[in-house]
């Protein structure tokens, strides 16, 4: 008999092995040949089939160079910015999972003969007024469909409103593209349309605003901003006294929480507070330095609790950025409103506008993540939650809330885990047809992404060792986010 | 409206259940009407394509939505034009295969990976993961270069097996299969059951959501493709949709309408995959509920 | 395990059905985008390869899309298509040839009768590299404005001359909007849907690059070329609405996914012209009749066009070459160019063919007589194709220019500030070339030392040897200044 650990490498290996050989033929070979090239001097136009030249290993070169690159940043800022949206995206995709996840037939037979002949009746009526009325074909129709949809709803439950929530991504990507640049078309779309009114009263109203109030309102945006950063400061150091959050936790969380100070140097409206702002966080950072790091009531290993001081800190920092956000936008509206020719303030012009790209973009992907590859895994990952501990949580007399984070959301954690990893990828590699079909990158290079960057180095100039070299940079972005990830992510991920 | 016989009988039983009954009510109406409202939100570039594919080209890229006449012969003119019946049946054939491929070697390997403890297993898995994480751009020429001298260049086979092995589908039955209780290994274990059972009887039908997941994205994906297809296929009577829809969109010029009645059709496969998939993973809910 | 075994048969059964039956003819293959016109190209082909008692054959497609990367990687792994389609325009020639897939055809060339001569004397710069010549035109593009006379028409105005000067086009074009969109609520008629920015900088006398294609050439006196195109743009656009912003073409429709909507808006009147070449009639014919004309674009002072070729290469490693240099042969015959000028999918390559009747009044199309004669004629006339450096990445340069006229748009940076940053990008990118490849540097060297020559001789006014100058654009300028010495001076260091 062998003994349990070499029987189970071997079973390991056994079942391992159908997948791991067409892997290492068709991924690992190439992907060793690329990394290889990142390191060489492989140009189309001079090494291939044809010529004979050798191709030249130029060592750093090509990584030396890529961080000169005119563009580079900025196209990595580009990709970093439309990735912002992210975890918005998964919420949205969770939320969507659970609502189609719910119970929608009820568990007595009543609830489903009332509620059909309800709907249908309700609907009928709407349809006869709006023909009587003699509304636009397309209204109809628009209207039909969703009547249809509930009724189709009620009776077949679920999978209707699953395949109708999923259904843009059958649809070829381009017509999901076209639909938005509809969408978005500054004059004549259905979002300017809705935006038109409240961004003139907007308007209106910064310009009607004396300049101190507008000022004061910045500084106050601003200082909201710093006290939620010192009530975080706070909490942290406690965590860290009671020995939740461990030194290095507590390093990487205090690096997180000051960005937005530092951003604000960039954004701030006016030069007294980007000096101010990041000079009273810094205070506020030394004088936590100085009173608390002396006493420490529970010790705890360096590495402890990197993973909550990360969360906390991430949680933090959409608020801080928000605020400054808002006095940014204060600030920039005034000045829009006190150009000579100012009359109504326009709505943006989103896609033709190169300050107004990428939040367009984002708000797109939002759309487009909610009903997407994360929601049926979701989807998927709540059918897996066993009913005996939804029940027992319930016999508990847990609430809804309690019963999701304590008995629905451990569960969802590798699943949880997938999802950030693909998104993480998904987003560093993104936005190429995205860039193709819908913005061709522009208007100048504002949603050109790295993906497109690498395509356009690789076959329009054919310097193909070039962009594998800004393709294992971008690999070592990832891979690094992951391991971030893979370490100190939920303890339910690799248990 | 008025109450119907069933919850009269109830409220006549007792008032309490009436007063849930009705909250009941309430709650999946409105549910019903959130989700519906909702549904349009994703419904409208479905339309749209609907619609422009019974436009005449004339129309094609107007801004009103609605086409002056439906002009429903433009559906059986793109099969009169290219070969769409073939098509259809290349890209359905390619897809299924994939997908039944990369499913069972992906089902295994993840087994592999989640349930059974050998040393190293962490570090391959971390290789898995990592490949993905490189743009695949970049690995096209040497891919292709291999298929060449593996001589599957217009071939189905060169389309199918390098698509069968995936770290996508591996890393995601992975997770799914974590979400299993470690304590069944432990029982089937005493009951004597082999890996081989431990996997097949026990593991396995408890990933059924995962494994229906990873059967809707590995379908559409591969019936979707487009680059790889188009870089392998010579042959006309082997292309898949994606490749023999740009037909219609050419230096000649573009036949919006007739594309967009092309990649509606086209779209009916993976519906209907995805609602039998769905049914089942529904289905699958419902008997836990029973047996819970 | 059922599905497996149904899957097993199904795929049994499809190979059965699909089994080929071989004709044992030598197949070539076309890379080429499918559409619906290829079925009876091929059908003519072989019909005529029959008539002329060239060996049989078959021809098949391959299809492509309009991106290059699919010849690119098939070239370069060995197994590129016998003939493929590539675009003169971006610069395509220039990359393959550098990458070195092309045969040269230029002996055979002579031998089967498709050499420059057969062809629009204007491409002759494309059509070459290094003095080889490679390619042989499918059609040819001359772009025009296209005009619907019957909206000038609705709004009392008469249409525009056949050549006129930018001047004209403000006044004429400042009108027109004027008339047209009086009431409307928003601006629904435009003049034009784009101008031309290269045709612009060309029409006062300079070019991208200079005359050795050794510097890009934008900025400093007397070059301010481009600067004046973009200044044109930016208040055509912003000032006198005579062309629409990019927020104006989305707010009409934003079908850009597939060509656009820019035809189709042409058609119902929003904008009076249109800019495209002759093959824009493959999709009026589809929408229906409409009184057509064309005209040049608007000049600073030198009328030019544009003209480009979608054109097929003989690729090195196929195995059937002999085969394929036939099918470029098939294109410069009369089966094949009388097809084109049925199907008005731009000029055929023979200009001889744009004389015949059939060319020149389509019998079912009166309402485009007016059209093809122009086009022929402007392509003989005033057409210089789109100026490629052997020294940079000619897909770059264009990109470049174009981000030049977007961050005009987008208010990022000054016109002056735009083509200084164009500028300096394109040279940047001429020494990063020069770097990575140091074989291009001995030409390069030689070119340079011309160059200072040449703009020693313009200082002093003194006549240019003809051979001196290898930018296409120069070449043609100079020549119809006068600038260029009469006879050939062979003699150069």
């Amino acid at each position: 008999m062998l003994s349990k650990k070499t029987s189970n490498t071997i079973a390991g290996i056994a079942f391992l092995s159908p997948n791991i050989i067409g892997f290492l033929c068709f991924t690992t070979i190439p992907l060793v040949f690329s990394m290889v090239l990142a390191f060489s001097n492989w140009d189309l136009t001079l090494h291939n089939m044809f010529h004979d030249e050798a191709i030249k290993f130029v060592g750093l070169k090509n990584f030396i160079r890529l961080f000169q690159e005119r563009d580079f940043w900025k196209f990595l800022g580009n990709t970093l910015f439309l990735m912002m949206g992210a975890p918005f995206a998964i919420a949205g995709s969770l939320i969507a999972a659970i609502l189609l996840n719910k119970d929608l037939k009820g568990k007595k037979s009543g609830v489903f003969k009332i509620i059909l002949p309800g709907a249908i009746l309700f609907i009928s009526c709407v349809m006869l007024t709006l023909v009587g009325m003699g509304a636009a074909a397309l209204t109809i129709l628009i209207v039909g469909a969703v009547g249809m949809t509930l009724i189709s709803g009620i009776l077949f439950g679920q999978t209707v409103y699953r395949t109708l929530f999923y259904l843009p991504n059958f649809t070829s990507g381009v017509a999901v593209y076209i639909l938005w640049k509809k969408l978005y078309s500054p004059q004549t779309g259905p979002v300017n349309a809705v935006l038109d009114k409240p961004v003139s009263v907007v308007g209106n109203i910064v310009n009607a605003t004396p300049s101190w109030v507008l000022l004061a309102g910045e500084w106050l945006c601003l200082l909201i901003g710093l006290f939620i950063m010192m009530k975080v400061l706070k909490s942290l150091f406690n965590h860290w006294k009671e020995g939740d959050i461990g030194s290095c936790g507590l390093v990487l969380a205090l690096f997180f929480v000051m960005l937005p100070a530092f951003f604000a140097i960039l954004w701030a409206p006016t030069a007294a507070m980007k000096l101010a702002v990041p000079a009273i966080a810094v205070v506020l950072l030394v004088f936590h330095l100085a009173t608390d790091l002396k006493t420490r009531d529970f010790p705890c290993t360096i590495w402890h609790g990197v993973g909550s001081g990360f969360m906390i800190a991430m949680i933090s920092l959409i608020p801080m950025f928000m605020f400054i956000g808002f006095a940014a936008a204060i600030a920039h509206l005034a000045d829009i409103t006190r150009q000579t020719d100012f009359s109504v303030l326009p709505p943006p012009e989103w896609l033709a506008s190169y300050d107004w790209a990428k939040p367009a973009i984002m708000i797109m992907g939002l759309w487009m993540a909610i009903g997407s590859n994360n929601m049926l895994l979701y989807l998927a990952g709540l059918s897996n939650v066993p009913p005996e501990l939804e029940e027992a949580a319930d016999i508990d007399g847990a609430s809804p809330f309690q019963k999701f984070w304590h008995v629905t959301w451990p569960q969802l954690a590798p699943i949880t885990f997938f999802i950030v990893v693909m998104t993480v990828i998904g987003g560093l590699q993104g936005g190429f047809e995205m860039a193709r079909t819908m913005t061709q990158g522009g208007p100048f290079g504002s949603t050109t992404t790295l993906s497109y960057f690498i395509y356009n180095e690789g076959f329009a100039t054919g310097r193909l060792g070039y962009s594998s070299a800004i393709s294992w940079v971008l690999f070592i972005m990832v891979f690094s986010i992951t391991m971030i990830n893979w370490k100190f992510g939920s303890k339910y991920v690799n248990d | 409206m008025s109450m119907t016989e069933n919850s009269k009988r109830d409220s006549v039983m007792n008032v309490s259940k009436g007063r849930t009954l009705k909250r009941e009510i309430m709650g999946i109406s409105l549910l019903h009407i959130l989700l519906a409202g909702m549904s349009l939100l994703f419904m409208l570039p479905f339309l749209w394509m609907v619609l422009t594919s019974l436009k005449t080209l004339a129309e094609v890229g107007l801004p009103e939505w609605m086409p002056a006449a439906f002009q429903w012969k433009n559906y059986p003119e793109v099969f009169d034009v290219i070969p769409f019946a073939k098509f259809y049946w290349n890209s359905i054939l390619i897809a299924s295969w994939v997908t039944f491929l990369q499913v069972f070697t992906s089902s295994l390997a993840a087994f592999s990976f989640s349930r059974l403890n050998w040393p190293g297993r962490d570090k391959v898995f971390l290789m898995y993961l990592a490949t993905m994480m490189l743009p695949g751009l970049v690995m096209m020429i040497p891919n292709y270069q291999i298929m060449i001298s593996l001589g599957w260049v217009d071939s189905f086979v060169g389309l199918i097996v390098p698509a069968s092995f995936s770290a996508f589908g591996t890393f995601m039955m992975r997770q799914f299969m974590m979400t299993i209780p470690t304590s069944l290994d432990e029982a089937a274990e005493i009951d004597g059951a082999s890996k081989w059972q431990l996997y097949w009887d026990v593991i396995l039908p408890l990933s059924k959501p995962g494994l229906i997941t990873l059967t809707i994205f590995t379908f559409m994906g591969n019936y979707q493709s487009f680059f790889w297809p188009l870089v392998m296929l010579k042959s006309i009577d082997k292309y898949t949709l994606p490749v023999g829809l740009l037909f219609f969109d050419s230096t000649r010029g573009q036949t919006t309408h007739l594309l967009m009645a092309g990649v509606t059709m086209s779209v009916l496969p993976m519906v209907i995959v995805f609602i039998i998939m769905q049914k089942q993973m529904v289905k699958g809910i419902q008997l836990g509920a029973v047996k819970g | 395990m059922a599905i497996l075994a149904v899957l097993i048969l199904v795929t049994i059964g499809t190979a059965m059905v699909n089994k080929q039956t071989s004709s044992g003819k030598p197949v070539i293959y076309w890379v080429t985008d499918n559409n619906p016109a290829r079925a009876l190209q091929i059908n003519t082909f072989q019909a005529w390869m029959k008539k002329k008692g060239y060996p049989d054959c078959e021809l098949k497609l391959d299809t492509a899309n309009r991106d290059v990367s699919k010849q690119i990687i098939q070239s370069v792994s060995g197994v590129g298509g016998d003939v493929m389609d590539c675009w003169s325009g971006g610069g395509d020639i220039m990359y393959f040839a550098e990458m070195g897939i092309m045969e040269d055809v230029t002996e055979d060339a002579k031998k089967l009768g498709f050499d420059p001569s057969k062809t629009f004397p204007s491409l002759e710069d494309d059509l070459k590299v290094g003095g080889k010549q490679y390619i042989f035109p499918c059609n040819v593009g001359a772009s025009m404005y296209f005009v619907n006379c019957e909206v000038f028409k609705r709004f009392g105005l008469e249409t525009p001359p056949m050549t006129w000067d930018i001047a004209e086009f403000e006044r004429r074009g400042k009108e027109f909007v004027e008339v047209a969109n009086k009431g409307l609520e928003r601006r629904m008629f435009f003049m034009a849907e784009n101008i031309d920015m290269i045709s612009t900088m060309r029409s006062y006398g300079n070019d991208v690059f200079n005359e050795t294609l050794t510097r890009s050439r934008m900025t400093g006196e007397g070059n301010e070329g481009y600067l004046k195109a973009l200044k044109l743009n930016k208040k055509w656009i912003e000032e006198y609405h005579l062309i629409p912003s990019a927020a104006e073409v989305q707010s009409f429709s934003t079908d850009s996914g597939y060509g656009g909507a820019t035809l189709q808006l042409f058609f119902k009147g929003n904008f009076a012209m249109v800019n495209i070449g002759r093959y824009a009639l493959i999709q009026f014919r589809q929408f229906g009749t409409m009184d057509l004309d064309a005209v040049q674009y608007p000049n600073g002072g030198y009328p030019n066009t544009i003209i480009a070729t979608r054109a097929a290469l003989v690729y090195k490693g196929g195995k059937n070459k002999d085969l394929a240099k036939y099918f470029l042969a098939y294109l410069a015959s009369e089966d094949y160019n009388m097809n084109i000028v049925n199907d008005a999918d731009a000029l055929p390559p023979n200009p001889e063919y744009t004389r015949t009747e059939e060319y020149l009044h389509p019998k079912d199309y009166p309402n485009e007589w007016k059209v093809h004669k122009k086009f022929a004629q402007d392509a003989v006339d005033i057409s210089i194709v789109l100026t490629k450096s052997p020294f940079v990445a000619n897909k770059r340069v264009y990109s470049y220019l174009d981000d030049a006229r977007q961050a005009v748009l987008s208010k990022k940076q000054t016109p002056e500030e735009s083509v200084k940053y164009c500028e300096t990008r394109i040279n940047e990118e001429i020494d990063r070339n020069l770097l990575e490849k140091p074989k291009l540097r001995p030409e390069y060297d030689k070119q340079l030392e011309l160059q200072k020559k040449i703009d020693e001789y313009r200082k002093t006014g003194r006549k240019i040897p003809k051979d001196w100058i290898s930018n296409p654009y120069h070449k043609k300028y100079y020549k119809d200044m006068g600038w260029l010495e009469t006879e050939k001076n062979a003699n150069i260091q």
